[in-house]
């Protein structure tokens, strides 16, 4: 016998009441257990993954009230200290992943587990004052050998890791403009071919906006013929010394899926020794690595601990050659090749300095000057024509 | 608050229902007010006191006009109703259009009080003398902020008649819900697609015209989940609205998009402003003036600035050209072409309506045919599209009834297996919401400098 259609009516109401029924159980159970948990987990005061510290509770005013921002700050408290907020962070990552999002707060999330950081748009105005400064800059000192390299970020060499039709700035230009805009006087270390014909290598990290270790040494290769560096019997030998590297590349896409490798190098075939002089914190150190920054989030911060004003190395290569560094981060990975082929190295990251560079270049007895800055720095840095104009 | 915040959905809400369902009956309307209060109050308290001042005055108002038509003192109701509506209209145009920083939700509640003034005005409802009812019709938490718009006749009938049951809470949560993943999961993330669009220096055509399809959507996904959020918010407490939205995109003329497209506020102006005015029982020429005066007051409602003009002006435009025009000579037309032809108009009219001035709607424009020179497909075209392929084919069938009907008719009519598997993906769903609520508030701390 068929149903008539009050049977079948009444079937579908019950299918209904039942069907939004057990829904509103299980919101609710969702909803206590959320409550409750948010109750008894103590507060925490930093995420990880965001690297940053995590909104407390706020405290009652009559001020903070009446401009609202004690709403507002109590609405950041209860998502910062929300339960598994990580967990639903990377719910978030992977659904929009799933529906075919790849680009995160400007990060494309690429092939091979590569996450790459748009090029960032030149200031025009900024860049054209550092190229000037850097020209009137190497012609008041024509004794010293100065050159120039200026580094390509990951997107721009491994384009072919980029997702789909991602567009990004065509950085390669750009450096090819600074390139051009450069005097005679200051030699031009070529990095971007040097590169390229390694991008099927492990020379930029997959979730940080730096290169690798090898990435750096490939530089290098390429530096030495224009510094005029002998390499002779020189090599290197590489370690690994982590291999839980999540980078900014990684906190800023809220992609946790993937940890890099660091490796470090250690010359071989000579014997020269140095010493590191960080004067900012009165510490001297053997050697160019900080392995307890490992421990620490960014764990790029193992070349020199991160960036200081002024770092002087002293070596026993006894050549007189004494080599001042102008420099972003990218060079902090850098300097462990050079070591063997200087009797002193000094960087210099104006970002950080305030004093008079003529004298530093005159107490250091400076016979070399490397300019040595990532693309995406120096095409809207200011703080290096500053530095430079001290000089003038 | 926003119902789409983490705060709304674990604290608030929960805490409201429990409260309202558990107290006794005379003590459910106070609770409703307080926390009403509460929910309009939060992030900017100061608002609270013109929202309660406005309450207050338009409450008095309204008694003495009925005092008045008691009297039969027809000259003093006229007077004392055309003040009142005069210091209600000006204190909205003094917000809207001098100090341009609106006291949160005050276009709507604004027309709340004027509903309530002109139903006095007309007899259409009884003065209401108490002010804590008063106060509820205005400050009714689900609909302070956004709407829907409801006639006050209307929320006076509901509160004579407030009856709850079991399944008023079901059927309003299951509404609730349904608005929350249209509004967090399809038009926040339209609205990130709109914005990397937006945040292009130049586009070729093809990406402005997805420029445009995103924000369509988007802000129909917004505006109708935010109702469908209130009005299964108020079901949930017994109060029945009828719906805001109609599935405007499937309508096959503008006259009827505006009959399905914000329901509540055509209505309002349809009772308050078009009939009164003569609506279409006079001259064409008085239609077309009433008609006209409609629209040029919808698109200022909107936005205090010269494209909110435009664009009411332009579907005025449209309206006025079916009814004294086309008339029926398209009803040959295959009606699948005239709802693209409808959805065509609408569109371009959003433009007027999310370009911040009538020379950025008028750029916009020209980026979609082209002018910025770079073509009409380049890669960045391809790159939009390809990520949001999947979310625009979602969207474009959630404009139609037809998920809604399919789902309804596996879950219910078939039940089963597919009502269970209907509730797992509703819980997905609000996993999903959830996630994007907390992930919206993630922010690296770029420390490391380079």
């Amino acid at each position: 016998m068929r149903p008539t259609a009050r049977q079948k009516n009444k079937r579908i109401v019950k299918n209904v009441q039942e069907h939004h029924g057990l829904i509103l159980k299980i919101l609710s159970v969702i909803v206590l257990v959320t409550f409750v948990v948010n109750l008894v987990t103590p507060d925490k005061t930093y995420s990880a993954n965001e690297n940053r510290g995590l909104a407390q509770r706020p405290h009652f005013s009559l001020a903070s009230f009446k401009d609202g921002s004690l709403f507002s700050d109590y609405a950041s408290y209860y998502s910062d200290q929300f339960m598994l907020r990580d967990l639903w962070m990377s719910l978030s990552f992977t659904a929009n992943y799933l529906r075919g999002v790849r680009e995160f707060s400007n990060v494309f999330v690429g092939k091979n587990h590569y996450l790459l950081g748009s090029p960032e748009t030149p200031d025009e105005k900024a860049l054209q004052q550092t190229v000037q400064a850097m020209n009137s800059f190497a012609d008041i000192y024509p004794d010293i050998h100065t050159s120039a390299m200026v580094v390509p970020d990951s997107a721009s060499i491994l384009g072919d890791k980029l997702p789909g039709s991602a567009v990004i700035r065509n950085q390669l230009s750009d450096i090819d403009q600074i390139s051009a805009g450069l005097g005679a006087s200051i030699s031009w270390i070529n990095v971007v071919d040097a590169l390229k014909s390694h991008a099927s290598e492990e020379i930029y990290y997959h979730t940080d906006h730096h290169w690798t270790s090898a990435g750096a040494y490939e530089a290098f290769r390429k530096a030495a013929d224009v510094m005029g560096i002998d390499l002779g019997n020189v090599g290197y030998k590489f370690y690994t010394v982590s291999n839980s590297f999540q980078g900014t590349l990684s906190s800023k896409s809220g992609d946790h899926r993937y940890s890099d490798s660091i490796h470090v190098a250690e010359p071989t075939g000579i014997d020269v020794s140095y010493i590191v002089n960080y004067p900012d914190l009165q510490k001297r150190s053997p050697s160019v690595f900080v392995s307890e920054q490992l421990e620490e989030k960014d764990q790029y911060t193992v070349f020199f601990g991160g960036n200081h004003p002024v770092v002087e190395i002293q070596t026993t290569a006894n050549n007189d050659r004494n080599l001042l560094i102008f420099k972003d981060s990218y060079a902090n990975s850098f300097v462990q090749f050079l070591t063997p082929f200087f009797s002193r190295i000094v960087l210099i990251d104006p970002r950080y300095y305030y004093d008079d560079v003529s004298a530093a270049i005159n107490t250091y007895s400076i016979t070399d000057i490397l300019f040595l800055y990532s693309a995406d720095t120096l095409v809207k840095d200011t703080a290096l024509a500053d530095t430079l104009n001290t000089a003038m | 608050m926003t119902f789409s915040s983490l705060l709304f959905l674990f604290l608030f809400m929960p805490v409201f229902l429990l409260l309202y369902h558990l107290v006794p009956g005379r003590v459910k309307m106070p609770v409703l007010l307080v926390l009403s209060f509460v929910f309009y109050a939060w992030g900017s308290p100061r608002n609270l006191i013109l929202l309660v001042l406005s309450i207050l005055f338009n409450y008095a108002a309204g008694l003495q006009i009925d005092a008045f038509i008691q009297m039969g003192r027809e000259s003093m109701v006229r007077i004392s109703t055309i003040l009142t509506v005069a210091v209600d209209l000006a204190v909205l145009c003094f917000f809207k259009y001098v100090t341009g920083t609106l006291p949160i939700g005050i276009s709507f509640y604004t027309f709340s009080v004027l509903s309530y003034i002109f139903d006095v005005y007309r007899e259409n409802a009884r003065a209401e003398t108490s002010p804590l009812y008063m106060a509820v019709y205005v400050a009714f938490f689900p609909k302070v902020i956004s709407g829907p718009i409801v006639r006050f006749c209307d929320f006076q009938e509901q509160l004579d008649n407030l009856r709850f049951s079991r399944s008023d809470l079901l059927v309003g949560l299951n509404m609730f819900l349904q608005g929350l993943f249209k509004k967090i999961l399809i038009a926040d993330t339209l609205g990130k697609a709109f914005g990397n669009v937006t945040s292009l220096s130049t586009m070729a055509g093809g990406t402005a015209w997805l420029g445009m399809i995103f924000y369509s959507l988007q802000l129909y996904f917004d505006f109708s989940g935010y109702s469908d959020m209130a009005i299964g918010l108020s079901r949930m407490m017994g109060f029945r609205f009828d719906k805001n939205f109609n599935y405007p995109y499937l309508s096959a003329n503008i006259s009827e998009f505006w009959r399905r497209w914000h329901i509540s506020l055509g209505a309002w102006f349809r009772n308050y402003v078009y009939i009164p005015m003569g609506g279409n029982r006079c001259s064409s020429l008085m239609q077309a003036r009433n008609l006209l005066t409609v629209w040029v007051l919808t698109g200022i409602w909107h936005g205090s600035t010269l494209n909110f003009l435009v664009w009411g002006l332009y579907h005025g435009f449209f309206v006025l050209l079916e009814k004294f025009v086309i008339k029926d000579r398209l009803e040959a037309v295959p009606v699948i072409v005239r709802i693209l032809i409808t959805d065509f108009l609408a569109f371009i009219g959003w433009v007027f309506f999310f370009s911040p001035s009538l020379g950025g709607a008028i750029h916009y424009l020209g980026q979609m045919v082209c002018m910025d020179g770079i073509g009409f497909w380049n890669q960045t075209t391809s790159f939009i599209l390809k990520e949001n392929l999947l979310l625009l084919i979602a969207a474009v069938l959630l404009c139609t009834p037809f998920v809604k009907n399919m789902h309804d008719h596996l879950a219910f009519r078939r039940g089963g297996v597919f009502r269970a598997v209907s509730v797992g993906i509703y819980v997905l769903l609000f996993f999903l919401c959830v996630a994007e609520l907390v992930s919206a508030t993630y922010t690296s701390f770029l420390y490391f400098k380079f």
